[in-house]
């Protein structure tokens, strides 16, 4: 890959991503604006857990979880505010402070990763559960009803701030929820070139060296397991704005596998591999779900299966190899392994 | 430095048991500063047991570690290198999907910001000549670049105590020779301890040597006093005495 300086390229990423995402709702249809808008919240859950898992090395099963979060935190303060500018910043912050939490005690009791898997995922379940039983009135948090099962209806949608009779419809929607998409990738590349970047990667690559070097691992795994709660819990904000909707599910764990299976197809150790991952079995889900013949998460299942067989590497790993691969072997030490370069190209 | 100051190291009855496996027992030991010892004994003596103990990637199960007079038998691995110690581990420990230069540059950025970064790099290349192989990656080096490579990363840090696991392990003649200039370079500016089998290297670098045995310090003296004693060579492959 040509060495252009990485402030270049991404501000060339992010002109053309903006120029697209703001041009795009004119082109397409009501439906489509609709689905895609999905698909950016997803997108971010993907990046939170490509992030974490991809290059932290932190294997949690529990993004979902603070994707769901996120969007409960927001349901539940935009619903007393009626603003939704304080309701974002308690999406975030809410998931951030209980990863915050949570990690404490699993990292800096040394679990070993597969603890931390089972811990993220035993965490969400309960969530599930607890969830699903507030539909008493006795769960009310302000003005707003959790509603068990049933979930929390009429979310106040995003307003301008200061100004709730301002509020964004579907467009405007799929273009924050389209341009937050693509600052999170931005904001995650600029991260894993910087100092906390290469501290995290180094971690992946050799926990113990970077021990030995005097890095306090514990810390920093906390830092990077918070910053992905965060990602994950705006999501879930934009997730909660899609269709004004929010209820358990999002703790189950057919969703909370999700993004996992977005993560490995598109490619861990890559942040564009989650984003397409994310597009393509979101909207391969969608277009399943209209037809009632089969049943979805089978052919779901399906895919998943004959992709880990077939790319094992994941779409971008591969296609970066493949890229690699083609080029005149000018330099003996490009190609192999390009998908694990520690290098921050996302 | 300071005559009557603590020692750099020093260990009071340190222990190391799995189980019933005593791998370290009551080990007291003493390093000045800027001192090079070498730490010799048979396979499975607890020489790399020892080391793990003093750098907490084992916890010891009894005794106290002193660092300069500071009580840090608690401290974590971190700490402990914060504090100022470096260890090369008997297996290498380096960053295998990174050049050269990035693993030193991440092994600087421990202690280090901005430009002192670069500087500390460049400084750890030119004392362990790597300027030849600085882009390129680990997994493509020999078992000994390796070596020299993790070596700079500890002395990125300006380590006062370096901790040595068999720097020559799988080395070349050659690259034994230029391993014990380099550890006489090193010690220009640190205290190391060095595990080593090789008496011939041993005498090169011409230091003091601690010997163990089952998981107790066996013996302790100059090099020429250890290789001519018959106790020694007995517990070391059972030779009447290191030279023959
Ligand atoms: N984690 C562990 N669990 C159980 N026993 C251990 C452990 N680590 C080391 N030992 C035991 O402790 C003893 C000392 O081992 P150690 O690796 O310290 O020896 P060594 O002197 O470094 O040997 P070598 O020259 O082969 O490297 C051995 O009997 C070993 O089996
Ligand atoms: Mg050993």
């Amino acid at each position: 890959m040509a060495r252009v300086p990485l402030a270049i390229q991404l501000g060339a990423i992010a002109l053309a991503g903006a120029a697209v995402i703001v041009a795009l709702p004119s082109f397409i249809g009501y439906d489509t604006i609709l689905q895609i808008t999905l698909n950016f919240a997803f997108a971010i859950l993907a990046l939170s857990l490509g992030f974490v898992w991809g290059y932290a090395g932190i294997f949690s099963f529990g993004q979902a979880a603070f994707f769901g979060l996120g969007g409960y935190a927001y349901a539940a303060a935009a619903i007393n505010f009626g603003d939704s500018t304080p309701a974002i910043l308690i999406g975030v912050l809410l998931p951030a402070l209980f990863a915050l939490v949570l990690g404490y005690f699993v990292f800096y009791a040394r679990l070993s990763s597969i603890y931390v898997a089972v811990i993220t995922l035993v965490v969400t379940l309960i969530l599930y559960k607890f969830m699903g039983q507030t539909a008493k009135p006795s769960y009310m948090i302000g003005n707003a009803m959790l509603g068990g099962y049933n979930g929390i209806p009429a979310i106040p949608p995003l307003n301008v701030p200061g100004r709730p009779d301002l509020f964004a419809g579907p467009e405007e929607m799929f273009v924050i929820a389209g341009l937050t998409a693509l600052a999170v990738y931005i904001g995650l590349r600029v991260l894993l070139a910087a100092r906390l970047g290469k501290i995290v990667v180094g971690m992946r690559e050799n926990e113990l060296r970077m021990e030995l070097l005097g890095f306090d691992t514990r810390f920093y795994k906390l830092v990077a397991f918070v910053i992905a709660a965060a990602i994950a819990g705006l999501g879930g904000v934009m997730f909660a704005n899609w269709n004004a909707f929010i209820d358990p599910h999002v703790f189950g764990l057919g969703f909370s596998a999700q993004p996992i299976i977005w993560v490995m197809i598109g490619g861990l150790g890559t942040l564009i591999g989650p984003i397409l991952g994310a597009f393509i079995l979101s909207t391969l889900s969608l277009e399943l779900g209209t037809q009632k013949t089969i049943d979805i998460n089978l052919i779901l299942g399906l895919v998943f299966t004959v992709f880990v067989l077939l790319v094992p590497q994941g779409i971008i790993p591969t296609l970066r190899k493949f890229w690699t691969d083609r080029r005149p072997a000018r330099d003996p030490d490009a190609g192999a392994n390009a998908s694990r370069e520690a290098s921050s190209h996302g | 430095m300071a005559e009557r100051g603590a020692p750099l190291l020093e260990t009071r009855g340190v222990g190391m048991r799995f189980g019933g496996v005593k791998a370290v027992e009551d080990v007291d030991f003493r390093l000045e500063e800027g001192e090079l010892r070498c730490l010799i004994g048979p396979n499975g003596a607890g020489k790399s047991t020892f080391f793990r103990c003093l750098t907490k990637q084992y916890q010891p199960t009894s005794g106290t570690v002193l660092l300069r007079g500071r009580d840090v038998t608690r401290a974590p691995t971190h700490a402990i290198a914060r504090q100022g110690v470096g260890i090369k581990t008997q297996v290498p420990n380096v960053f295998d999907g990174l050049t050269v230069r990035e693993n030193l540059r991440l092994a600087a950025t421990a202690r280090h910001r901005g430009r002192a970064i670069d500087e500390a790099c460049d400084q750890a290349i030119e004392r362990l000549s790597l300027k030849a192989i600085g882009g390129h990656r680990l997994d493509r080096l020999s078992h000994g670049q390796r070596q020299w490579v993790e070596l700079a990363m500890v002395v990125t840090s300006r380590p006062a105590l370096i901790l040595l696991d068999e720097p020559t392990a799988g080395m070349t003649h050659a690259e034994v020779e230029h391993t014990a200039a380099l550890i006489q370079e090193l010690n220009r500016d640190s205290a190391l301890i060095v595990v080593e089998h090789d008496m011939q290297f041993i005498r090169s670098i011409a230091t003091g040597v601690t010997v163990f045995h089952q998981g107790r310090i066996f013996a302790d003296g100059t090099a020429e006093t250890i290789m001519r004693d018959p106790r020694v060579g007995e517990i070391y492959l059972g030779k009447r005495n290191l030279l023959s």
